[in-house]
């Protein structure tokens, strides 16, 4: 078994030499600064420590999240030196060890490592089940829609858009002659999307559907696309000053399957997923957030789930939010 | 610029239509000081220069000088506002400034001037500005954090196309607000904002540069660590040139560089305070004042994220 320690410290291999000398263990040591881009690269399982005493007190925060976002590995923390005050909370984002001063002293055995592989299995297993009969079932249309065709069954990654508070802004700015602000708002839409591969797929009042081709791998078009909305709303409310204020609306992403009907002949569409993503834009998002699934995290680029954090269940999936930028 | 052959003889029909001999001169001088219709057209002082005669030659002299546009932009204006208390209305001024639309030109109600459409052409003086004019521009500077440690810890090639992607996103926000980049080094470059709201657009352009690179950051980054950078937004008077050399010399310049390598912090933007007047509401509440010194403050903007 091999064991991936992040860290600078040249005493960190000591507190496993009982580990590494059992035969078939390994150690591989990798200096901090590379934890973000070599995290990508590590297998699914994978047991990661970091060495929390390798880096400024500023970074751990930071740092513990982007460690725990790769939810498929078996990760903990080394503090040799016994700094992190607050240790329960690594656990509560989904830590899986930790190796505080005493322990780092006593030596880490290969015993112990089984036991947290076993322990790290367990919860995963019951974690995993709700998310796996969803991605069981993909039936990923690709990069594109050059491969999409009316009346087949696609798992596209899904998103609701609405525009918030839209009776207010009505009242007070939508007199005769003005622009009009759901159409300036839909335009916004539009224009982050179309370079995403999104569609408007249907489009009420004040907000809609958009469907992005899904591949099975990876849901970053519509994310970032989604997060740039949000960000941008910032901009854009100065730029289109028919706002007055700042432009707020609700984003919700989820991955899940549909039959494909061109826009328009979308009525007869009965989707257990366009229900629930509709059920999560109207019922459970609030106002200018951002929300995705469990399913949607699952397939999301690993540089924004630091920026994501979790909001609880709704209709048996755990809902994750963008953080807000305050 | 060339003049095309209809605007020139639009611009005389309207010259001997609309104006005495004696006020196409005074309108000359504004462009060209002590111009001298005799000397220029041979005739004697003591002899009235016919109208057509005059229109002719002055044109003649602005095309072969390169000033028909500033010439227009005071035809406009006299035609707008008279002058000297009284009225010149020029006859078919809005055709003129028709024509120069068709050929790439919008006037700005603000600047007074005629400028480049940008749906057309991107030139650095926005197609209209002349070596060695002074005008107001609001800069935006732009620093990429720890460049020497980039370039040394990644291959060549990676960190070229980072540096590329950089120079694209920042382009993009830039010229989608009409600002035009200046100078552009390996590690960063200066840009500059000509028009009424170019301080807003500054500022707006350099929020868009920050968000885009938090995205590039955490989707397509092939860097061990993200990729940051300082940006300072100044605004003030400067010589328009296109000598690098004489443009770092400015003291608009030299400021806006001062503040981004002073006063910002990696992964934002500073704000002096001769460009953060007059800004609406909603966005003066995305920045936080800094002290920068005795009775020196500037504004910071950055994303903060909730915990």
């Amino acid at each position: 078994m091999e064991i991936i320690i992040f860290s600078d410290s040249k005493v960190t291999e000591k507190g496993f030499a009982a580990f590494t000398k059992k035969k078939g263990n390994s150690l591989r040591l990798i200096p901090v600064k590379k934890l973000k881009s070599e995290l990508t690269k590590l297998c699914a399982g994978s047991v990661v420590y970091v060495d929390i005493t390798s880096l400024p007190a500023k970074d751990h925060t930071k740092t513990i999240t982007m460690l725990n976002s790769r939810e498929d590995l078996v990760s903990g923390l080394i503090d040799p030196k016994g700094i992190l005050i607050d240790i329960a909370s690594f656990f509560h984002k989904g830590g899986d060890d930790y190796i505080g001063k005493e322990l780092f002293k006593k030596g880490i055995t290969a015993d112990r490592i089984s036991a947290l592989n076993e322990f790290h299995g367990e919860i995963e297993q019951s974690a995993d089940s709700a998310a796996d009969s969803t991605i069981k079932s993909l039936m990923p249309s690709g990069r594109d829609w050059t491969k999409i065709s009316q009346g087949n069954e696609y798992t596209f990654c899904m998103m609701f858009i609405e525009l918030d508070r839209i009776n207010e802004i009505k009242r007070s700015q939508f007199g005769a002659g003005a622009a009009n602000p759901v159409e300036i708002f839909k335009s916004y839409v539009e224009n982050h999307i179309v370079g995403a591969n999104g569609k408007i797929w249907m489009w009420m009042e004040s907000g809609g559907l958009i469907l992005f081709p899904f591949d099975g791998k990876s849901c970053d078009n519509a994310l970032v696309a989604g997060f740039r909305m949000m960000l941008n709303r910032k901009i854009y409310s100065i730029e289109q000053s028919i706002f007055n204020t700042l432009l707020s609306f609700r984003i919700a992403v989820h991955i899940g399957n549909t039959v494909y009907k061109k826009r328009g002949d979308t009525g007869t569409i009965v989707s257990d997923s366009i229900n629930s993503i509709f059920h999560l834009g109207q019922k459970f998002a609030e106002p200018g957030n951002l929300y995705l699934t469990e399913h949607a995290h699952h397939f999301a680029p690993e540089g924004i789930k630091p920026h994501l954090k979790t909001v609880g269940q709704f209709e048996g999936r755990e809902i994750f939010r963008m953080k807000n930028v305050l | 610029m060339k003049i095309s052959p209809h605007l020139s003889s639009m611009c005389l029909r309207s010259l001997i239509d609309s104006l005495s001999t004696e006020m196409m001169v005074h309108i000359t001088r504004l462009i060209i000081p002590h111009y001298d219709l005799n000397q220029r057209t041979g005739f004697p002082d003591s002899i009235p220069i016919p109208k057509k005669d005059a229109a002719a030659q002055i044109l003649r002299d602005l095309r072969t000088e390169e000033l028909m546009i500033p010439f227009i932009n005071q035809l406009v204006g006299i035609h707008q506002n008279g002058h000297m208390g009284r009225d010149y209305p020029i006859n078919n001024i809005r055709t003129i400034i028709q024509e120069m639309y068709n050929m790439g030109y919008l006037y700005d109600q603000d600047l007074k001037m005629f400028v480049e459409n940008p749906k057309f052409s991107r030139s650095r003086n926005w197609g209209v500005l002349r070596e060695g004019d002074e005008h107001a521009f609001t800069f935006l500077r732009l620093d990429i954090v720890g460049n020497s440690n980039l370039v040394r810890e990644h291959e060549n090639n990676v960190i070229q196309q980072t540096y590329s992607d950089l120079r694209s996103i920042a382009e993009t926000a830039i010229e989608r607000r009409n600002g035009r980049i200046w100078n552009w080094e390996g590690d960063g470059g200066l840009a500059a904002f000509f028009f009424s709201n170019r301080n807003l657009h500054a500022m707006l352009s350099s929020m868009e540069i920050l968000h885009e690179l938090f995205l590039y950051n955490s989707v397509r980054n092939r860097l061990n660590r993200d990729v940051s950078t300082r940006i300072s937004i100044h605004a003030g008077p400067c010589v328009y040139t296109t000598d690098p050399t004489i443009l770092f010399k400015n003291e608009t310049v030299k400021k806006a560089i001062e503040i981004e390598s002073k006063h910002t912090k990696p992964g934002s933007v500073t704000i002096s305070n001769t460009s953060n007047l007059h800004f609406d509401e909603i966005i003066l509440k995305q920045f936080k004042p800094i002290i920068a010194g005795q009775n020196l403050r500037y504004y910071n903007y950055e994303l903060r994220w909730e915990e």
